[in-house]
């Protein structure tokens, strides 16, 4: 569904991405891991064009969307994101969120983006809190509402960014709840994460990056059980200390 | 803006009547206050608020328009003038600031900086000398260097405008774009339904400061002879001061042309309060309200 070919990213002299080669397929859930600056994040901003890649192709279902005649909103309108830092529209309530993308977007009429937007919110267990604005929720809940604004738009996939680094530790739980109920549903899923636990018994594959490259790529327990690169292995010890 | 969740219209009544409870008290205060302070200014300066000759001679004479009525009229004309098209400049220049293209950055900047620092009567008089260039055939040529000249107030609260919407468009974090952007909004789409509707509410409170500012500045088309509630209170000063034994009315006008500025104005900056209340946001508020 997602291939990346060789891809390349520099921020000014800072050679961020060096030539990754990434395969996603339909229903997959891959966790991207590695320490922190080895462009994971900007892997996944590439993805949804987030961020211009300099050299490499990105397909999404065999269409090459680094070009220039591909409009990057479509790329996104098929490729859902959330972010680490929630980025809720502090403007709009919980359910203006969800139902913003469909009708501004989408142009879904008032009422069936409403309905479409309660019935993702209960989902994601806030049937309660339709009308209250970010400011008024819990990390975890805002995080679960950028889900359901995720979701709203019918994705193919969905990329997630770091989704529980901004939480604290009790809110933790909330928002794997609701990732993993929604990879076992079959969406297809990047997520770049920390949560060891999460990469273990939800991922399909997990693929671990050090300085800009995949090394390597396998099933969470192969990877967890015996790296064989060097630095995942010295990453591993380090996690499972 | 006007996207609001559902319960806001109970919680405004509340407020509302919390309000009107609050100034009903202070009604009284403040009445009290005026009429103590004006009975003590008619005897230092020996006028009285009823004189009938001075009413009919500024505001209501026997044949035509009175002067007042003319110079308010005025007033609201040149504001009406000025206010959209400082809005229009100060939003269109404010926004050029912030861009990456330094073909609209780099002019608007060197025009908002000039504006800025150049005294706006000055501006009135240039206007009113070299616009004529400007004014459309047929146009009465008094009128139409008169209506530049209210352009050209337009243009430097516009200046102004322009640092208040720049200042609000830089206060939405980069996260709010970028989450619209994921979502598969257009350019254009993020910056309505993102960008501007949380700009806006962060300007609202400096907006209808300059708002406000604007109705004075409309006083400085005076300068070019222009007819507004300064221009005739000049024109009733020196025909006051001419005639004998009206002394007494030089104090009236003034204060008179002053508490109609200060209702004015007072009408505007409650206006966007209300506003401002209409749209509040929890978590929104920013520094400036």
């Amino acid at each position: 569904m997602i291939r990346v070919e060789g891809l390349h990213k520099w921020f000014g002299e800072n050679h961020v991405l060096r030539g990754v080669d990434l395969e996603v397929k339909k229903g997959e859930v891959v966790v991207v891991l590695g320490p922190s600056g080895s462009g994971k994040s900007t892997l996944l901003r590439c993805i949804n064009l987030l961020v211009e890649p300099d050299e490499g192709a990105i397909f999404l279902d065999g269409v090459r969307v680094n070009d220039r005649r591909i409009r990057p909103e479509w790329v996104r309108q098929q490729v859902g994101m959330v972010f680490q830092s929630f980025n809720l529209f502090a403007h709009l309530t919980a359910l203006k969120n969800v139902t913003v993308g469909l009708n501004k977007v989408k142009k879904m009429g008032a009422a069936e983006a409403d309905r479409r937007g309660r019935e993702l919110l209960a989902r994601v267990g806030l049937s309660d809190k339709l009308g209250a604005y970010p400011a008024q929720l819990s990390g975890g809940q805002q995080q679960r509402v950028s889900i359901a604004r995720a979701l709203a738009m019918e994705p193919k996939a969905v990329l997630f960014d770091e989704p529980t680094s901004a939480l604290d530790p009790e809110y933790i739980r909330e928002v794997l709840d609701v990732m993993s109920a929604l990879a076992s549903e079959g969406m297809t899923m990047v997520v770049v994460t920390h949560e060891m636990g999460f990469a273990r018994n939800v991922a399909t594959r997990v693929a671990f990056m050090s300085e800009g490259e995949i090394l390597e790529s396998g099933t969470p327990s192969e990877f967890f059980s015996s790296p064989k690169h060097e630095r995942a292995r010295a990453f591993v010890d380090k996690i499972l200390q | 803006m006007g996207e609001r969740g559902r319960g806001g219209g109970a919680g405004r009544t509340g407020t509302l009547a919390r309000v009107a409870g609050r100034s009903g008290l202070r009604v009284a205060e403040i009445a009290l206050a005026v009429a103590a302070t004006l009975a003590a200014l008619q005897w230092a300066f020996r006028f009285s608020i009823f004189d009938p000759g001075f009413w009919s001679a500024f505001a209501l004479p026997a044949q035509g328009q009175g002067l007042l009525v003319r110079g308010l009229v005025g007033t609201l004309q040149f504001t009406a003038i000025v206010i959209p098209t400082g809005l229009a400049f100060g939003f269109f220049w404010g926004w050029c600031r912030m861009t990456r293209w330094r073909v609209l950055s780099w002019p608007s900047t060197v025009i908002v900086e000039f504006l800025r620092g150049v005294p706006p009567v000055i501006l009135v008089i240039f206007a009113y000398f070299f616009g004529t260039a400007f004014i459309p055939r047929g146009l009465d040529p008094f009128a139409g260097a008169v209506l530049i000249a209210a352009l050209a107030v337009g243009l430097h609260t516009g200046a102004y405008q322009a640092e208040i919407f720049r200042a609000g468009f830089q206060s939405v974090p980069r996260g709010q774009v970028e989450a619209g952007q994921a979502l598969g909004m257009s350019p254009w789409q993020v910056m309505r339904h993102v960008v501007l509707a949380q700009a806006m509410r962060l300007s609202l409170p400096p907006l209808g400061n300059e708002f406000s500012n604007v109705i004075k500045d409309t006083a400085l088309l005076a300068a070019i002879g222009a007819t507004e509630l300064f221009g005739i209170g000049l024109e009733f000063n020196s025909r006051a001061v001419t005639e004998p034994g009206h002394a007494s009315w030089l104090f009236l006008v003034w204060l008179t042309i002053a508490m109609v500025y200060f209702v004015l104005n007072f009408a505007v900056t409650r206006g966007v309060r209300v506003l401002e209340r209409r749209v509040r946001v929890p978590g929104l508020e920013g520094a400036a309200a």
